[in-house]
């Protein structure tokens, strides 16, 4: 390294130019780096909590209710063309529908005569429900229903119900183990069945029998089918935002949880999103500096830089000292705000932890993209001088 | 190395009389090893003439040829090259750095050159009576004192020609004879050319030609 053409060249700079330029990169990389390492956390903590069930999530969607459903119940029917369209969607991987009853229901507890209810069934295709045993099927000679019902509803009883009005909790298993007699009706007829509950869905919040099943009894006891009110939908990822807007646009209600937090997911990653945008504005202003700072040293050693020209230096070289220089302010800059990101960062973790979210890792792509941008920046700026020293 | 000039016209000379010059408008060559003196008052293209030998001014017509090519075409780095292996010049303004000392300034151009060592410079500085002032920030020496420290720099590297645009203007007559003594040893080494512009007739070096511009 030529000591003298150092002296000679950067002894003529504005120092705080530099240091406004390096304060500056320092906090824009910093915010930038902070953001990109939180953005993958985010997404991190939503994959791993649409994980816990399954890749893709599920959707039970029906039309808004209004005061046309009150009185026209047919308007809250999906049409087939509707669920057609539904089908046809790219977000959406599959769509079935909920058939309900179209006949009376009556359910007796077997072993304690006097205790009957009105109850609904519906039902809907076999591979849309978790947990599905082998025994949930309709087999019409055994005259026995196997039922699903939601784990919301035992939780309701046991924690609601129950609990309030002095009533025992029961086990999951305990309710399996319950027979009870079901009596359809409908189109003049009757016929007694048995049930029992052979499963819990965490899925689906509702009273299901197999499909087959409601589609024989409706035939038998019923008026035939029906425009299914409320449809099940298979999605890759419950918070896309074509789906929202589909959703939204049809006025169709979707109720879910994950869809919840893939939506406050989406509003956050946009935040942090904003966040590495503000970083990558400050960066980008300070390369500005940066560079007009270079290019006062030049204009400032106008007459330097002839006479060196003039001793047989290149310009390359010339231009090569500048470009040392500014690569041990962007190195310097460089570890500062990686050693500050990473404790920011650990910091940040602690916070997760504290309220629930594990996330321990520190992602490599916060040092990869430091060292890009400072690289990019370095590249910039020994271009501009080169073509300013021709 | 053969400088050859054809119908050489700077653009400052366009306009005036230049029928009395021996180099412009002509052609004209300067001879491999010569000693050349270039005389005339001051005006007529002493210092434009040096400076478009050594490649600082490109506004002229006509054409310079350096052993067959047209200087016109060579590009930064050719000159670069030049400048660090044929072309040694002695500045009538200098253009020493003011903040490095004198033996920095010298030492900018050895490193390009690495051409003799330091033992050599010291002994040259010597010879001049300028030991004393390596040491000091050349911004606060004399025009004299500058000159010969620019004299030194000059010598420092390996030449074909050496350009000396009025080079001894502040120095007094010991000085000037010491530095002159040094010079043509040094070119003789080298067996290089010289190329030297003064004002008035001169004697300093046994030249073998003396032209008008």
């Amino acid at each position: 390294m030529n000591l003298l053409l150092w002296k000679i060249l950067l002894s003529r700079q504005g120092k705080w130019q530099l240091y406004i330029a390096g304060a500056g990169f320092c906090i824009g990389l910093f915010i930038m780096l902070v953001s990109v390492q939180l953005y993958l956390d985010l997404q991190k903590v939503l994959a791993t909590q649409q994980g816990k069930e399954n890749k893709s999530s599920y959707l039970i969607i029906n039309k808004q209710v209004t005061l046309l459903n009150t009185f026209d119940k047919s308007v809250s029917g999906f049409s087939a063309s509707e669920i057609d369209t539904l089908s046809r969607q790219d977000f959406i991987s599959s769509v079935g529908a909920f058939l309900t009853n179209q006949f009376r229901i009556s359910a007796n507890l077997s072993i304690q005569l006097g205790f009957s209810t009105d109850l609904f069934f519906e039902s809907v295709p076999d591979t849309f429900i978790d947990n599905k045993p082998a025994e949930f099927k309709w087999e019409p000679e055994k005259k026995f229903i196997p039922v699903i019902i939601s784990t919301e509803f035992l939780n309701l009883y046991n924690f609601g119900y129950a609990m309030t009005q002095g009533l025992p909790q029961l086990p999951p298993a305990a309710i399996q183990m319950i027979p009870f007699e079901v009596t359809i009706s409908g189109n003049g007829r009757k016929q007694n069945l048995s049930a029992r509950v052979v499963a819990f869905s965490e899925r689906i919040p509702s009273v299901l029998v197999p499909e087959d099943f409601m589609k024989w009894a409706n035939e038998e006891f019923g008026s035939g089918a029906k425009a299914p009110s409320r449809l099940i939908i298979e999605v890759r990822d419950a918070g896309d935002e074509r789906l929202k807007k589909f959703l939204d646009d049809k006025k169709y209600a979707a109720n879910s949880e994950r869809m919840q937090l893939q939506k406050a997911g989406g509003v956050l990653k946009m935040v942090v999103t904003i966040a590495a945008a503000t970083g990558l504005i400050f960066v980008i202003l300070s390369l500005v500096i940066f560079v007009l700072n270079f290019q006062l040293i030049l204009s400032r050693a106008k007459q330097e830089v002839d006479a060196l020209i003039n001793l047989g230096y290149t310009r390359l070289s010339i231009s090569r000292i500048l470009s040392l220089q500014f690569m041990m302010v962007l190195l310097l800059v460089l570890v500062i705000s990686l050693i500050s990101q990473h404790f920011a960062v650990n910091y940040l973790h602690g916070f997760f932890a504290k309220n629930g979210f594990v996330v321990a890792v520190q992602h490599t792509l916060p040092l990869t993209l430091g060292f890009a941008v400072a690289a990019f920046m370095l590249l910039v700026n020994s271009m501009v001088l080169r073509l300013t020293l021709r | 190395m053969v400088f050859r000039l054809e119908n050489l016209l700077p653009e400052p000379l366009k306009e005036t009389d230049v029928s009395a010059s021996e180099v412009w408008n002509r052609s004209f060559e300067f001879g491999c090893g010569k000693c050349i003196c270039i005389q005339a008052e001051s005006g007529k293209g002493k210092t434009t003439l040096i400076h478009i030998l050594y490649g600082r001014r490109k506004d002229f017509s006509g054409k310079v040829l350096l052993d067959g090519e047209t200087i016109d075409k060579f590009n930064s780095a050719k000159w670069a090259t030049l400048r660090q292996r044929s072309l040694s010049i002695v500045f009538q303004e200098l253009m020493l750095f003011g903040e490095l000392t004198g033996w920095e300034n010298i030492l900018l151009k050895l490193r390009l050159t690495k051409y003799c060592g330091k033992e050599h410079i010291q002994e040259m500085a010597s010879r001049m009576n300028s030991a004393h002032l390596l040491q000091k920030k050349c911004g606060i020496l004399s025009f004299g004192e500058r000159q010969r420290i620019a004299i030194i720099r000059a010598l420092v590297q390996p030449f074909d020609w050496l350009l000396l645009d009025e080079p001894f203007s502040h120095l007094d007559a010991e000085n000037l004879k010491l530095a002159a003594t040094l010079i043509a040893e040094e070119c003789k080494k080298r067996q290089a050319g010289m190329l030297v512009t003064a004002l008035g007739k001169d004697s300093l070096f046994p030249y073998d030609q003396t032209i008008t511009v």
